[in-house]
């Protein structure tokens, strides 16, 4: 399969990535306004409702401070992706040992997809939302990532830790469930 | 419905939705919809599902970037975006422990510390020392000192005798006749020209003078009958 705009993405970010080690921050600057709404908009998919700038903010510090373990067999939105989602698993951890009660089991269905929410009164998003809601965490985080995002499997995989191959399942099942919960 | 039987075109189905296929991928998968039932519904599927996409406010871009740590060694191109006032300063210029910033407060001089003054002046002292001596270059020496130059009438002799078995060489110089001699380290143009003249006159009458060096490699063989050489 080839995905042109993912390629230019990843030749745009790399020689971005290359002036700021070489000292230009307006390079910084570039990289987070092309990837901070995506990481926003995944951070609300992934269920996050409170400190979504705190988190993106987070997320680009903790990436520009690792920036060398960088690897340019994946898109630099996929590791971005990677390490919010650690970070969104780090902080539901902390919140749960709070006792918060938050759950952290990626098996279990979620109780809600709250980001959903901030939609409005359209008929068929709401459906959506609730097909959506019916999923277990890694069917949504995938459908999220493949249909909402773009991402390849292989970039899936990488994201959450996984393999293609389970990822793609994951996305035939969360399609299946989707599908069936619209034609209801 | 039928299940699809491309599942390499089905994957394709997100990218397809999302337009990000190249145009070749974008015409097979297009062919493949018109002839595939269950793909076309996925498709109906994947486009509900990209329009409802959670709409979050934009993350505050001013302020993420005010968060970043500053690009590795470089150039030095300033980072001209915008700060927040409350964030924390960039760790790039480390600040003094308290301690240390109050040593350096203290002892200061015309406005400079102490110190400073004092190791200026050091330096000052010394190269102008230095500066003197080179100019001047000129060293006052008596004679008995160095007695390399020589009128004829003070005949050097070399006067070998043994004592005890051990031999002594000894310079003979007359006591009477004292002469100062003047060696210069410095240029010519130091001197007066009578000066000149009487060193010019001297090294004339001088026909050298006996070397009591002993030349290398001979051996001083101590002389039991005590004559001259």
């Amino acid at each position: 399969m080839i995905d042109a705009t993912q390629q230019e993405d990843s030749r745009i970010d790399g020689s971005l990535i290359t002036q700021w080690k070489a000292g230009d921050q307006r390079a910084a600057t570039a990289i987070v306004e092309r990837h901070a709404e995506a990481l926003a908009r995944f951070a609300g998919r992934l269920g996050v409702t409170e400190d979504i700038d705190e988190l993106v903010q987070d997320t680009f510090i903790r990436a520009f401070s690792a920036i060398d373990s960088f690897r340019a067999d994946s898109s630099l939105r996929t590791w971005l992706f990677t390490i919010e989602r650690r970070l969104v698993i780090d902080r539901r951890r902390a919140e749960a040992r709070r006792g918060h009660g938050i759950e952290i089991d990626d098996m279990h269905a979620a109780s809600g997809f709250d980001a959903l929410d901030t939609m409005g009164a359209d008929e068929a998003a709401e459906r959506v939302a609730g097909a959506m809601a019916r999923l277990t965490r890694m069917q949504r985080e995938v459908f999220v990532l493949r249909v909402q995002e773009g991402r390849s499997y292989k970039d899936i995989a990488e994201i959450l830790g996984s393999t293609e191959g389970a990822a793609r399942v994951h996305y035939h099942n969360a399609m299946r469930a989707v599908k069936e919960f619209l034609h209801d | 419905m039928t299940e699809c039987r491309s599942p390499v075109l089905q994957d394709m189905l997100p990218d397809y939705a999302a337009e990000s296929l190249d145009g070749v991928a974008m015409a097979r998968v297009r062919d493949h919809l018109a002839t595939c039932a269950a793909c076309s519904d996925d498709l109906v599927v994947l486009k509900l599902v990209r329009q409802a996409r959670p709409r979050v406010a934009g993350p505050d871009i001013a302020r993420i970037i005010a968060a970043l740590p500053a690009a590795p060694s470089g150039p030095g191109i300033e980072f001209t975006g915008p700060r927040l006032v409350h964030d924390e300063p960039s760790t790039s210029v480390p600040t003094l422990p308290p301690t240390m910033r109050r040593q350096r407060a203290g002892g200061t001089l015309f406005g400079m510390p102490v110190w400073r003054i004092a190791a200026t002046l050091g330096v000052v002292i010394a190269g102008g020392a230095s500066v003197l001596v080179a100019r001047r270059g000129i060293i006052d020496v008596q004679r008995s000192t160095v007695p390399n130059v020589m009128t004829p009438t003070e005949s050097a002799t070399t006067v070998a005798s043994a004592s005890g078995g051990t031999e002594t060489l000894t310079v003979a110089t007359p006591a009477s006749s004292v002469h100062s001699v003047t060696v210069s380290y410095g240029d010519l143009g130091d001197y007066s020209e009578s000066e000149l003249e009487s060193m010019i006159s001297r090294l004339e009458q001088w026909d050298g003078a006996t070397n009591t060096e002993p030349l290398p490699g001979v051996p001083i063989i101590p002389n039991a009958g005590g004559g001259a050489l």
